[in-house]
């Protein structure tokens, strides 16, 4: 290894070079193998450790770090009154002090509106399904590195297409924390989603509840998605829908900014 | 604090557990830095530029109060996490594979709180949080070019320790926790 020291590999590694300075020095290391076994080896370190600090993200946050947040002072109303008067029947809750009981009372009043919600079931099955498979993937970074050196490739092409499927690796645990958020949390309480296999995060709120004249619930809510593409909504009313399974189904979205005054602009 | 920031803020506690974890190698003392990053971050929101990133912000709030904390003899400074609910779980899939697996990620674990803290920090803000050299620089204060020092010597120090001749793993598997 003559020409390449260990930090410049190191930025290479870690797709810190410019585009001219890796094909630089990917032509030396195609010539020195020395080099090469270096690179491996630096690769290989940084998905060990990511792979070995993965569980910490299945972990429940503990309450103490919740509570936190309920007692921190909040200071504009983002997602007041921006549902479309059309979806609108009647309002459930309006909640004055930031709290209200949305939740139970939706749940009291589906009993005699929505035939059998068996959804519940199912859904807590699939979020199963996908913490198993997220645990397939770990031990998978953790024995062969397959991952990684698939990575090593990635062209500047090609980096777009893998941001894509970054953002669709979350799909499955965004859409489980989206039934399961609109289903059992009140209005402005979070439910956090994470996915270990690539770190993105996510939060859904659902903020207010409503009910279309035909009897069907539906709920506006926030997300807040760290694994997202830039300028993705995160702002919609989605609606339970009887002729999917009681699925939430979401029928409006929107990106919302607060503007200057504190209002939100669309 | 805006709902959206306190939402998302939120919405990174994973993530921020998972770096107090990485640097403290404790989950009670992982939980307490996050606690004390939380309610300093909530306290100075207004030093946060908005449209820049939140998460590199609160890892640069923990980074501080970790490194106060160390040489304020608060923390020892050097942990082993033993608990691995996943590798439990993993057992039962593939026995003799998952528990090489589980053996090497404790040895991987071991490793990291064994790096001296500036080498442990920069490794965990890149390799694990995906954080790039730049922000991980602003995070700690250093150049780039430290960054980039630190990070190789930690990876080909975390690997004498877990894949050279003198590894880690002969002592984990040997029963010495």
């Amino acid at each position: 290894m003559k020409q390449l020291d260990a930090n410049t590999l190191v930025a290479y590694v870690d797709g810190e070079l410019d585009i001219e300075s890796a094909l630089q020095v990917e032509s030396l290391l195609a010539e020195d193998s020395e080099a090469r076994e270096i690179a491996d080896m630096l690769r290989d370190s940084a998905a060990l450790v990511r792979a070995a600090h993965s569980h910490v993200l299945h972990e429940a946050v503990p309450d103490r770090l919740l509570d936190i947040f309920d007692r921190a002072p909040v200071t504009d109303e983002l997602g007041g009154d921006i549902v479309p008067p059309y979806l609108v029947n009647m309002i459930l809750d309006a909640p004055e002090d930031g709290r209200d009981t949305a939740a139970p009372v939706l749940a009291e009043a589906t009993k005699q509106t929505v035939p059998a919600p068996a959804i519940s079931l199912a859904r807590r099955r699939s979020i199963a399904a996908f913490a198993t498979a997220a645990l397939f993937a770990a031990v998978m970074v953790g024995g062969g590195m397959t991952f990684q050196k698939y990575m090593t490739g990635v062209n500047q092409a090609g980096l777009t297409h893998q941001a894509k499927t970054l953002a669709a690796m979350d799909d499955p645990w965004r859409e489980a924390a989206f039934q399961e958020a609109l289903e059992t949390k009140k209005s402005e309480a979070a439910l956090i989603w994470a996915n270990p296999e690539n770190g993105s995060s996510g939060a859904i709120v659902p903020v207010k509840t409503y009910r279309r004249d035909d009897g069907t619930f539906c709920r506006a809510f926030r997300t807040v998605d760290t694994g997202a593409a830039p300028n993705q909504p995160n702002y919609g009313v989605a609606c339970r829908e009887a002729g999917e399974d009681g699925r939430w189904v979401k029928t409006v979205e929107a990106i919302s900014t607060p503007g200057a005054d504190g209002k939100l602009q669309f | 604090m805006d709902k959206r920031t306190k939402a998302e803020m939120i919405a990174l506690l994973p993530r921020l557990r998972r770096f107090a974890r990485g640097l403290t190698g404790s989950e009670v003392e992982a939980d307490d830095l996050v606690q004390a990053a939380c309610e300093r971050a909530i306290q100075r929101i207004g030093q946060w530029q908005p449209g820049t990133r939140l998460d590199s912000w609160m890892f640069r709030i923990m980074q501080n109060l970790w490194i106060d904390a160390i040489r304020m003899g608060k923390l020892r400074g050097s942990h082993l996490s033993v608990v691995d609910p996943e590798s439990q779980q993993a057992q039962g899939l593939d026995g003799e594979q998952a528990t090489m697996n589980r053996l090497t990620l404790e040895a991987v674990r071991r490793g990291v709180q064994r790096l001296p803290p500036d080498q442990r920090s920069v490794l965990l803000l890149v390799c694990v949080e995906g954080q790039s050299y730049k922000e991980t620089a602003d995070a700690l204060g250093i150049p780039v070019g430290t960054v980039m020092s630190r990070l190789s010597r930690a990876r080909l120090a975390l690997n004498r320790m877990v894949g050279g001749p003198d590894s880690e793993i002969a002592a984990v598997s040997g029963g010495e926790a």
